[in-house]
This record gives C-alpha cells, structure tokens and sequence, in this order.
C-alpha cells in the first residue's frame, strides 16, 4: 500500500463523493420537473431542500421494530459507497492503493446484499420485508453477471490491482473490447444502489418496500446513500473499463471526475427510462442470458490475453 | 516482548470474532444471530488479512457476507418469516452442545499450543496472491478438477431430490409444452 | 417543485382528506395520521373551489414548521398537529391500522407469551410448493399511492403471495363531481397513470397526469393525443416484456393481459373524447378477491390501479390522501 494518497486527501475525496452524488440526485429531479411541466432548475435544487426537510423531521419507529440492525443499515449505506470510492485510483493513485482492489470492490458491493436485506427486515413491516426479500432475489439475478463482469478487465491486465488495470488501456480502452462486461458491470452497479430499474425492492409497486417506513435522518441517510453507491459504481468503472484518469489537458484526477458524472448520468437517464424490471423476470435472464454471454465474453478476454502474450 | 499496531489490531480481531460468534447463541432473534456471525467473519477475515494473506482476508468477507445473505433468505424459506422476530431462544439440545462445543474448543486449542510447529524455513514470496493462485492452479489442479463437479454435482442432487415437480410437470408428457406450465413464469419465456 | 405523491404515511408531510368520508373512512385516515412524522399537516377539503388556498396555507405552515401552530385552530378545515406526540413515539395503533404484520381480529386464543407488543404470532400454512409459511395479514388501502379511493382489499399474504382475500368498499363522496366524458376520460387516464407509476415509469407518470389535467381544463378537443400517446407506449418493448405474463383470470369476462388492459385503457379514453359509444363497465369489486388470489403484491397492486375505473366508478377523481409537500 505504499502508493496509497496521503490521508489528507480523505476530505476532498468525501466532498467529492458529496458533490457528485447530489448533482446526480440533482439530475434525476430535474428529468421529473421537466416531465410534470414543471422549472427544471426547481428540481436541480430539490436535493438540497429534500435534505433540509428530512433533516427537521421528527424521527419515527414501528413497532416491535429491531431498531438495533434497522438503525445500523440505514447508517452503512453511505460508509460502504465511501469505501468503494476508497480503493479507486483517482488518477495514478488511490486513498488505498491495494494489490487487490478488484476484489475488495466485489466484497463491498456483496456487503450491500446485508446491508439492503437488514434495512427491510428490522423495521418490522410487511412493505420493508418484501422489499428486502425482492431485493435479494433481484441480487441472485444481477451478482454472477457481475462478478464474471469483474474478471473481464482484470484478465485483460492481468492484475487484480484497479490503478494497474486502468495503467494497462493504454490507448484502448476495455469497454471496446469487453462491451457485454462494462453492461453487465453497470447493471450490477444499478442493483447494489437500488436504483431504477433494478428498484423493485424499493419500488412503488411495493409501497416503496425498503423505504416504506423511513422518514426523518434515516430516510435521508438512505436516500442519499443509494445515490452514493450509485456514483462509487461508476467511480469504480473508471478503472476497470474507461482506462482510469487518461485524457488530454486535464489532470487525472479530472478525468476519473468526467467520466464518473458520465457513467452516472447515464445510468440516471437510463433508469428514468426503463419501468421497474421485477425479480421473476431478471432471475431467469440473468441466469440464462446475461451470465453466458459474461463468461462468454470472459473467454474472449482470456483468448486474446494469451494470444497477445 | 514489543507489540507491534498488526499485533494490537490482530488481538482486537481475534476478541471481536470470539465475541461475536458466542453472542450467535446469546442473542434472541434470528437475524441478530446471523448478522453476529457475519461480524465474526468479518473478523476472522481481517485477521487474514493482518496476517498478510491479502487474497484469503478479502475472500473470506466476500464469501460469508453473500453466505451470510443467502442464508436469510433460506430462512424465509424453511422457517416462514415471523418467528424472528419474535423472541427466541437460538440453541437447542443445550447440553450436549455445551458439552460438545467446549471439547471442540478444548481439543483444538490443545492442538494449537501443545503441537510443535516448525519454525518457519525461508520466506514467503512477494506476491502472495499470485502463489496462491499457481498452487491452485498448477500442483493441487487435480483436486480442483476433482472438486468442482462433485460440488455442481451435490447441488443439483439437492435440487433434484428437494424438487416435487419434474419437467413433465413443467413441459407436459411429451416434452412439447411451450412455454412451460410454472407456477411463476420467468422472464426469458422457456 | 409542486406537490407530490408520497408512497407511505412515513414520507408524507401533509395529509389532505378530499370531500366527505364516512365513519370508517374516518379512523382509518386518523390511523395515517398518527403514522406521519412532524411537522406534518392535516387538511380537509370540502369544496373544489377552496382547494388552491388552502393547500397554499398548506404550503405555508409547512414552511414555518407545523410544530409551532400547536393551539386549538380557528381556521375551518385544519387539525392541529400536536395530538399525542410523545418524542418519538410508538405508532402502536398506526402500525395496527397499516396492518404490519398481523391480524388483531384472528380471535385466535393466544397467551400473552405469545404476544409481543401485543400482537399475536403469524399462524403457518403450506404455501403453493407446500412448504409452511407464515400468514402475514395486510390491508391494501383504502389510502394507498395509486390506489382507486375506498377500496379496501385485506390480503393473506405468504412471502408475497397472496393466497386468500377479502374486499370492501368504504363510502367516500367525492367532491366536486361531475359526470361528463371529460371527466370519464380522465378517470381512464388516472388509471392508466397509476400502472405506469407502479411500474416505475415515472416520467410516463407525469405526462399522462398533464395530458388528464388538460382533459379536465376541457382543453382536449378530441381524443387524438391520447390515442398517440398509447400508441407509442405500446410499442415500447421493455415495458411490453415487463408486463407480460401478468394475466387475470376473469377480468372483464375473460383472462386478460396487463399490458392490453393498459392499452384498452387508453382507447377508451380516446373514445370517450371523440365521443364514440362506450359500453358501460359493471363495477368489479366483489369479483376482485378471486381476481387477485395467486398473484404476488406487486401484480396486485397493478391490476388494482388496472382496474380502478370499475372498481371505483362513482368517483370522478382519484382521491390523493397522503401527499409530501416539496416546497
């Protein structure tokens, strides 16, 4: 880890994680302003006074709720997207710089399944149970892809290590030629956060499942921890797809900035667009489609890697 | 005797999953027991990684916490959902697995102080993950073929014998219904 | 940015009643009432035509803090906001009312042991793979995002199926009501608006809602846009394959798709504005509790807000009970 930032840069790096997750939540409420007919720049600003209303409402409790892991998930939702965020090197380096990075991006992104399934459970609901429930089957369907989506780029480097692997696309980017793994990737992006499409554990269809009984603090922790987990994704699909902070004039750091707003915004657009994919329809397409096509794309990766070598 | 922060930090892990996996049997609810275990990986697997076994340490977070997930969702499974939370005691045959855990324990810690290890010739190599991975894949592949399909193999068993419907149920005598009868329809329409 | 639907009691900041609710329509928005979080705001509205000022003052007690207008209120349709408000209280009835959990008319004879909090255990049956699973009780509105008004469907759910249920229908006059096909149409369209929401097409949402409020302005001339409008969301494939799959049996007279459900929706409305005969739907309500047996909520919920013009045909606007007020 001799390469890791300085652990002064933990505060740029966390304001950024702040600023970007609240344009991107900026974003997505400007879409609905201007489908309601509505100024686009009241919804620009809606996060900000979304934040200040949650933040003065009263807290609430169910009964018989177990407020001990219902409180303790709604509080990890924003730490795991900030360690995600942690191991992506922004330019050369990262706040960890670990020889294994890929990997821990995979366990934190696992966490979420713990973290999603608690928050439904513990507040005691019928709503927050299925929710947590349907967000476990959505992450059977979304975390194989995912993961064989995760082999792709480190086959193609060669190392496990995320500041290695965006150093490696020196001129040409993965996702050229590990198209199916960057999708795959950014779906999997979309179930961790719980974001459109991948949503139907918080969906309306369920009375806002994970959501349903959240108000005040903990409702705004979640809230903007979805948004945070969503630009950590995109953050991390920097390195492993868009060959990290390469780019003319800007620093590095600049250009892992672009690309993550990129990402995100069009995972946003994208979710705008898409109606809710529920788990018994994504099950069985994650299973029987997308993962052979992973593996299929894995075994492209691994021929053209020998063969170069 | 000077103690180093991997020391400290090892010492603190071991108490933290020691604790931990003892409080699977104090607390009173399904999912506290759960998520205690899972703490208690955690644990284990952040001593793992103090102890320089970078790959092991990650992957053993990775595992459990998934294992500890699809763990609940058995419990909706085989136990419905309500009675966690409710109250309830989480060990049964009391006794015998006092007894049974406190030999267990006793057994395996004699083995650790009492076994003369070897003291340790030459020095790991630099890259750990690396040799772990060429002693997976070059001097134990036989008992990695070997593995992967009994364990494909015991999983499809456990389906097959756990599963009340066959594809007759689903395609019909003659194999040709199409799409096939299921009590929820997936989304690919096979 | 405009008022907007909130999808549970806990997101909600003000609760608006619309007309005259009966007596048990009554408790059950005094239940929702004790679910929100302060500062929330508790407006009734008895007449169209008052409606925009009060949601203005709504607006702005919101904004000074409803906690500070706790004394007795002179002004006609609001409820003070300070009954029981013990800090952070438990919403033991609420939760009761919003059915989280169990049944407390099981008339089971449970001991107290049993009895957490006061709630009986969930009693097991086989499920349809004939595991044991628990019963778990809810009721479906009669305040629900999305949810045609007074409807009440009480659900048996195991997981998130539902295996047995029962409907009923509390009486809620509307206010305001008109009978003409610009207000039928947008009966069809409110429905239309919910599947979509349901759906998680929110932006789908909101331009089917402007299209209804245009009808309702009388701005809609014929039925034209309408017409383009389900006409291009039909040929959306996603969605198309989302909904697919998702069958009544016995909706109107036979087993129906969602997706054409929703596109029939459009076309009557269409017809309903070009002023073309439209066959007169019976209402549905007692045929819904067999309608809905074997499906997952989520498809309940659909199908409901699907057929929310025969389920609730006497009201000219779908109720919005809980809204969250976004400044």
């Amino acid at each position: 880890m001799a390469d890791s930032l300085p652990l002064v840069y933990v505060v740029p790096v966390m304001v950024g994680l702040a600023v970007v997750s609240l344009s991107v939540a900026g974003l997505s409420s400007a879409l609905e302003a201007r489908d309601r007919g509505l100024s686009v720049g009241s919804g620009l600003t809606l996060p900000l006074r979304e934040t200040a209303r949650l933040m003065r409402q009263r807290p609430r409790r169910t009964v018989s709720a177990d407020r001990l892991l219902w409180r303790s998930a709604s509080s990890a939702v924003i730490p795991l997207a900030v360690l995600i965020v942690a191991f992506v090197p922004l330019g050369a380096h990262a706040l960890v710089d670990h020889p294994l990075g890929l990997v821990w991006i995979n366990a934190l992104d696992v966490v979420a399944w713990a973290v999603m399934w608690l928050l439904g459970w513990g507040v005691n609901s019928v709503t927050g149970l299925v929710g947590g429930y349907r967000f476990l089957a959505l992450a059977l369907g979304y975390e194989l892809p995912l993961m064989f989506a995760l082999t792709a780029p480190a086959i193609a480097a060669g190392s496990l290590n995320l500041a290695e692997i965006s150093a490696t696309q020196d001129g040409l980017w993965f996702v050229v030629w590990t198209p199916v793994a960057f999708v795959a990737y950014c779906w999997g992006v979309l179930g961790f956060s719980v974001r459109p499409p991948m949503d139907p554990g918080a969906g309306s269809d369920v009375n806002g499942g994970i959501l349903a009984e959240l108000a005040a603090v903990d409702r705004l922790l979640v809230l903007a921890g979805r948004y945070a987990l969503l630009v950590a994704g995109s953050a991390a699909a920097v390195p492993l797809f868009l060959g990290g902070g390469a780019g003319p004039l800007l620093p590095g750091w600049g250009w892992v900035l672009i690309k993550t707003i990129l990402v995100s915004g069009l995972l946003v657009l994208a979710g705008r667009r898409l109606p809710t994919l529920r788990p018994d329809k994504l099950l069985e397409l994650g299973w029987v489609v997308v993962l052979p096509l992973v593996v299929a794309q894995d075994l492209v990766v691994s021929v053209i890697a020998v063969a170069t070598n | 005797m000077n103690l180093s922060l991997v020391d400290v930090g090892f010492w603190l892990c071991a108490v933290v999953s020691v604790v931990a996996g003892a409080l699977v049997f104090y607390v009173d609810s399904m999912a506290r027991a759960t998520y205690a275990l899972a703490v208690s990986f955690v644990a284990v697997g952040v001593a793992l990684l103090l102890m320089g076994q970078a790959y092991m340490g990650v992957i053993v977070i990775l595992m459990m916490v998934m294992e500890m997930a699809v763990m609940a969702v058995y419990m909706v499974m085989f136990m419905g959902m309500n009675p966690a939370l409710m109250p309830m005691s989480m060990v049964h045959s009391h006794r015998s697995s006092i007894a049974a855990g406190v030999g267990t324990f006793l057994l395996l810690g004699a083995g650790a102080v009492l076994v003369p290890w070897p003291t340790r010739r030459g020095a790991p190599t630099g890259d750990v993950t690396s040799a772990l991975g060429e002693a997976i894949m070059e001097s134990h592949m036989i008992v990695m073929i070997a593995m992967g399909p009994v364990m494909v193999a015991t999983i499809v068993a456990g389906v097959v014998l756990s599963s009340h419907r066959t594809r007759y149920d689903r395609l019909g005598d003659d194999l040709d219904r199409r799409p096939a009868d299921d009590p929820q329809p997936g989304g690919v329409g096979r | 940015m405009g008022w907007c639907i909130a999808e549970s009691a806990a997101d909600a900041d003000v609760l608006a009643v619309l007309g005259a609710p009966d007596e048990a329509f009554a408790s059950v928005v005094d239940h929702v009432w004790a679910q929100m979080s302060e500062p929330r705001v508790r407006v009734h509205v008895q007449a169209g035509s008052e409606a925009t000022a009060l949601l203005d003052e709504v607006r702005e007690r919101l904004r000074l803090g409803a906690r500070r207008l706790t004394g007795p209120d002179v002004r006609r349709g609001f409820t003070p906001s300070a009954d029981a408000m013990a800090p952070e209280h438990d919403d033991q009835d609420g939760a009761a009312a919003h059915g989280d959990h169990h049944d407390h008319d099981g008339g089971h004879d449970h001991s107290s042991m049993m009895m957490p909090d006061g709630i009986p255990l969930a009693e097991g049956a086989e499920d349809r793979d004939g595991l044991e699973m628990d019963e778990l009780h809810l009721p479906l509105g009669p305040v629900l995002a999305h949810w045609p008004a007074g409807v009440v469907l009480r659900v048996t759910l195991h997981g998130d199926v539902v295996v047995d249920a029962e409907v009923e229908q509390l009486a809620a006059s509307g206010i305001g009501r008109r009978d003409d096909p610009a207000v039928r149409a947008a009966r069809l369209l409110d429905a239309a608006g919910s599947v979509l929401a349901l759906a998680g097409l929110p932006a789908e949402f909101a331009r089917v809602r402007r299209l209804r409020d245009r009808c309702l302005d009388g701005e809609l001339h014929d039925g034209h846009e309408v017409a383009q409008f389900g006409d291009r969301l039909g040929r959306r494939r996603v969605l198309r394959w989302v909904l697919s799959g998702l069958i009544a049996e016995g909706s109107h007279g036979g087993s129906e798709e969602l997706h054409a459900r929703l596109t029939a929706l459009f076309e009557q409305a269409r017809a309903e504005l070009d002023g073309d005969a439209v066959p007169p739907v019976a209402p549905a309500v007692q045929a819904l509790p067999a309608l809905v047996r074997g499906m997952e909520l989520a498809e309940v919920r659909l199908w409901v807000a699907a057929l929310g013009p025969d389920l609730a045909p006497g009201l000219a606007d779908q109720e919005m009970p809980a809204e969250a007020a976004h400044g």
